[in-house]
């Protein structure tokens, strides 16, 4: 038998000789975890994000208190936009839970609808945020500018990253990622919950990011 | 992401070379979401009330900043019905509220950590420049504007 022949024997690989990557418990819950692989990795992926966003927190905290003087963020920011922002992310956290259950129900229409939903209140959110990031730069504003401006550049540029991120993935689900429902709709369905945790933490950063940098 | 492939019709769908048939699986205690139409729907109406109170909280955050109280009190008062927000959030949408040992484990190591990383600035809030080499007080921020410009950003 050559090498080649012995490849094809081998679990994980296709007669054509192409490795296929089996992932265990994508469904069903591991005995030692009582979870399924892909809600322990999200849960442990967004606990590493906690510390991230952890560490930005911290040195706003630093610089604000320890700074001789520090502007209110409600007298420099448009808080009209960012709490029109606020309501929109909280609308997509209940969209994606709302996808969620109507494919339990093993709706698919539905469930991609919501996810599309979810989608355009992803995309409202970052053209809001462009826009306030444009009001400021044709100001000649930046992180530049100050502290203040540069713990709000870099605070809500890397939570827009995160939702671009998220939109990514929603655009992967209501597209080509949709095909895995015909072959098996559990799978796509934990995929919609984990994509939904994720989507919630996104959120759930920002309703600290609004009052601590536009309210206070 | 690769999709998984599939097994014979005999074995279950996470079943593969050196792992556990999936029958004993919820023996073992699998976490299972009820999927009947009536449960669903009930969640469905649970999720509605959820949104709603964080919308009115929001509007509650807002109000408050209107009255530009002094800032240990518009602190505190916007850290509350912010912890009191991210509950709802994390409790009913990311489903904690029912959650299995393990999440809380992971989480209780990371609001440790969290509040570690919190409580070393604000602790060391008034003597940040003995504290923390190479800090510069002088390019801490532009003068704080005059009041009764709210909401009048660039």
């Amino acid at each position: 038998m050559t090498a080649h022949a012995d490849l094809h024997a081998l679990p994980g690989h296709d007669a054509h000789g192409d490795h296929e990557i089996e992932i265990p418990y994508t469904v069903h819950a591991r005995p030692d975890t009582g979870l399924y692989n892909g809600k322990l990795g999200i849960w442990l992926f967004l606990a590493s994000e906690v510390m991230l966003f952890g560490a930005l927190f911290s040195t706003l905290i630093l610089l604000r208190t320890s700074a001789p003087s520090w502007p209110h963020g409600w007298a420099l920011l448009k808080i009209w936009w960012a709490t029109a922002n606020t309501f929109v992310l909280i609308a997509s956290s209940v969209t994606v839970v709302l996808a969620w259950a109507h494919l339990r129900l093993g709706n698919l229409k539905k469930g991609k609808f919501y996810l599309l939903l979810t989608l355009l209140c992803g995309l409202i959110f970052m053209l809001i945020k462009a826009y306030e990031y444009g009001s400021k730069f044709s100001h000649g504003i930046g992180p530049h500018t100050d502290n203040f401006y540069a713990t709000y550049f870099v605070m809500t540029g890397l939570h827009g990253l995160h939702v671009l991120g998220g939109m990514i993935v929603f655009g992967y689900l209501i597209g080509p990622g949709a095909k895995l429902w015909d072959k098996n709709r559990d799978q796509y369905t934990n995929r919609v919950e984990v994509t939904g945790l994720y989507w919630h933490f996104v959120d759930l950063v920002w309703i600290f990011l609004f009052p601590t940098l536009y309210l206070l | 992401m690769t999709e998984a492939t599939h097994p014979p019709a005999h074995m279950g769908p996470d079943q593969h070379a050196g792992g556990p048939p999936s029958e004993p699986l919820a023996a073992h205690g699998e976490h299972h979401h009820d999927n009947s139409p009536e449960a669903v729907k009930k969640e469905i109406r649970k999720y509605l009330y959820v949104f709603y109170s964080l919308a009115f909280l929001t509007g509650v955050t807002v109000w408050i900043s209107t009255f530009h109280f002094p800032t240990w009190l518009g602190v505190t008062l916007a850290l509350v019905v912010a912890l009191v927000k991210g509950s709802l959030v994390a409790a009913f949408f990311m489903h904690l509220i029912s959650e299995r040992r393990l999440i809380y484990a992971v989480l209780v190591l990371t609001v440790f950590f969290f509040g570690l990383m919190i409580w070393g600035p604000w602790h060391h809030r008034n003597n940040a420049r003995d504290v923390w080499p190479g800090y510069d007080a002088t390019n801490a921020s532009q003068p704080a504007p005059p009041a009764g410009q709210h909401g009048s950003g660039h």
